[in-house]
């Protein structure tokens, strides 16, 4: 083999590393799209026996955004093996005590199961926030589109420009708004 | 019965059945223990592995397409079209390519892909013109 | 050994259904198996007692009939020769000694053959295969510099591509040389000798057109650019491109994946006046660098890997043709 022909090997099953920013996403929607990048079927040259899937760091994992009432009614369920270890946390319980872990069981659970799950696992990389290693940012040299736009949040809105947003009545006073239960 | 040669006394057998076995084994060379050596143990296994051929010849043509089809979309990735759209605007420009043919474009020819994608793209866009027109 | 063939060859003639044995006739007769056992199991014995069987020439068989085999040597590649020449092709200067050491031993004073060797057809054939390769690579790559040429024709000529071109044309049995199966030189001169033969039977353009078939096709599949390892690419791309006038080459990396990990991937562009000459690929900045260099080259010579394939169809007037212009083919000649 030439040396051409070897780079040109190197080139076709060269890792790329995705970033994708889970602000304000749905973990199970965006779990589908992570996977299509972890096990490399957006390359022509997939196959399920072939090595070829890329890396990909999930960013702001705290941010997630789940659909409806789910923090409330999701529940994660876990058992230790030992007789009445079985456990079932909340996910807001769960995100609470490791904001990383709704977003890896998503993408874990929607790998489908084979003997590849646990290696295809660790390409994955997950940060809570933004603060990621440089190293690690070194390699990125992609982005995985978000799959809906981040919405603006009143509080992270200028003062001024909320002051001069045209208003057709202003709250009296004294009102007091609904005590949120 | 008198046999007055001792010729006579032996047994007219047949054919030599040593070559109808070794067809079997012949078969039977890559089976696991004594499935490959004892003759009752080696056809048995040799019917279920020739009935598993037999049914896996129309199930590898099913696990191909589905790997072409996976194949054309990734190929695909990369140019805004999806498989659906991508394959209804060759089969409207009457490009009578197939997955087969397709996936190997994608793989080994990404130039050729391309200006085919290009087409399909064509394709959609137009009928998205005449759709808005009617309306 | 030779009764213990005929043995053998004797069951296999007789019993077909020992080659076809998993189809057709069903039964196969009880003596068989035996009987090829016991020739098997004496075959093992002669090469334990006598270690392994040489090869015996096929001429050494009853029914061997050098003439019809010469003949038909002629028939099978469509060609016409003269039967004396063709004879004399196949004859190695080894064959002469031996046969007259043979005649001395017996007592003969003044051996005499009437046999002369291949070496002055050889002779003619390597011209032949020279001038034509050489004017049939120029013409198929025009833009390939002199020493890529050269490297090229070396290989076509090398020992190696022209044993196999003649053992696939089937010397092998007809070649009258001391040794059997003979030397790889020998192959070679024979072949070449064939193409002197040819030339004195039939003319040029059938030994231009036989060169082309058997010696130019081996160029089939085959990456030119592999042929000629260039010592200093950057230097040669920044001659070129000051001979052209594109500006100087610079490399830029265009993208790369991984940087931090063993399975970094850089992927660098070189670039002269703002336009691309060529990209490459590599582990390291270094390698991916050298790469495109190389693609560059490539792409200037016309020798990617879309390139379009030889014309192994070429008419060979053509070719002989650039033959003629004296200025040209002495050029392309000479400098071999």
């Amino acid at each position: 083999m030439s040396i051409t022909q070897r780079v040109q090997q190197w080139a076709t099953f060269g890792r790329v590393w995705h970033v994708y920013d889970c602000s304000y996403q749905n973990p199970f929607d965006s779990a589908k799209v992570i996977v299509k990048y972890l096990k490399g079927m957006q390359k022509p040259i997939y196959h399920p026996m072939n090595d070829c899937g890329d890396h990909v760091v999930c960013i702001n994992t705290k941010q997630i955004a789940l659909p409806g009432d789910e923090w409330t009614k999701r529940a994660y369920f876990h058992h230790t093996g030992y007789p009445s270890s079985a456990t079932w946390t909340l996910a807001w319980e769960l995100h609470s005590k490791d904001p990383m872990m709704i977003m890896k069981k998503a993408i874990y659970r929607s790998l489908g199961g084979n003997l590849q799950r646990r290696h295809t696992m660790q390409r994955l990389h997950l940060f809570k926030d933004d603060k990621v290693p440089q190293e690690v940012l070194d390699n990125i040299t992609n982005q995985i589109r978000q799959l809906r736009p981040v919405p603006q949040r009143l509080d992270h809105i200028d003062q001024e420009v909320i002051d001069n947003f045209p208003k057709i009545m202003d709250y009296p006073e004294d009102y007091l708004p609904k005590a949120i239960k | 019965m008198v046999f007055l040669t001792a010729l006579r006394l032996t047994r007219a057998r047949g054919p030599d059945e040593w070559w109808r076995k070794r067809k079997v084994f012949k078969l039977a060379a890559f089976f696991y223990g004594r499935r490959r050596n004892c003759y009752s143990l080696a056809i048995r296994s040799l019917h279920r592995a020739l009935v598993y051929a037999t049914k896996s010849r129309a199930l590898k043509k099913m696990d191909l397409i589905e790997l072409w089809k996976q194949r054309i979309s990734g190929g695909l990735e990369s140019h805004g079209l999806e498989y659906w759209q991508f394959m209804d605007g060759l089969h409207k420009s009457n490009i009578q390519l197939n997955r087969k043919v397709l996936a190997d474009l994608a793989a080994f020819e990404p130039a050729t892909f391309e200006s085919l994608s290009k087409i399909a793209l064509d394709v959609k866009e137009a009928e998205n013109d005449e759709n808005s027109n009617k309306n | 050994m030779t009764l213990l063939r005929i043995a053998s060859r004797a069951v296999l003639t007789l019993h077909p259904t020992i080659s076809l044995l998993n189809q057709q006739k069903a039964n196969v007769a009880r003596w068989v198996r035996p009987t090829l056992m016991e020739i098997r199991a004496r075959k093992k014995k002669l090469e334990i007692k006598n270690g392994p069987q040489k090869e015996s020439p096929r001429s050494n068989f009853i029914e061997w009939n050098y003439d019809a085999e010469i003949y038909a040597f002629g028939i099978r590649l469509k060609e016409k020769f003269n039967y004396t020449l063709l004879q004399q092709a196949f004859v190695d200067r080894s064959y002469i000694v031996q046969e007259e050491m043979k005649q001395r031993s017996v007592g003969v004073e003044n051996p005499s053959l009437n046999l002369s060797d291949n070496s002055a057809l050889a002779k003619k054939g390597e011209e032949l295969i020279t001038e034509f390769v050489i004017s049939f690579l120029n013409l198929s790559l025009p833009k390939f510099p002199r020493d890529g040429i050269k490297a090229i024709y070396r290989h076509l000529v090398s020992d190696e591509v022209l044993l196999k071109v003649s053992q696939s044309i089937g010397t092998k049995d007809l070649i009258l040389s001391s040794n059997y199966p003979p030397m790889n030189d020998v192959y070679v001169a024979t072949l070449k000798a064939i193409i002197g033969a040819l030339f004195e039977s039939s003319g040029e353009a059938r030994a231009y057109e036989f060169i082309r078939d058997f010696i130019c096709t081996q160029l089939n599949q085959v990456d030119v650019n592999e042929l000629w390892k260039i010592e200093n690419p950057m230097e040669l791309l920044k001659e070129i491109c000051k001979d052209k006038k594109l500006g100087e080459p610079e490399p830029r990396l265009i993208n790369n994946a991984g940087q931090n990990t063993i399975l970094a991937v850089h992927y660098v562009g070189i670039y002269a006046n703002k336009k691309q000459l060529g990209t490459g690929f590599g582990e390291n900045i270094q390698i991916a660098k050298e790469e495109a260099v190389k693609d560059s080259l490539r792409t200037l010579f016309q020798t990617n890997n879309n390139m379009k394939p030889f014309n192994f169809r070429m008419p060979v007037e053509k070719v002989a043709n650039l033959l003629k212009k004296p200025a040209l083919a002495a050029a392309s000649v000479d400098n071999i």
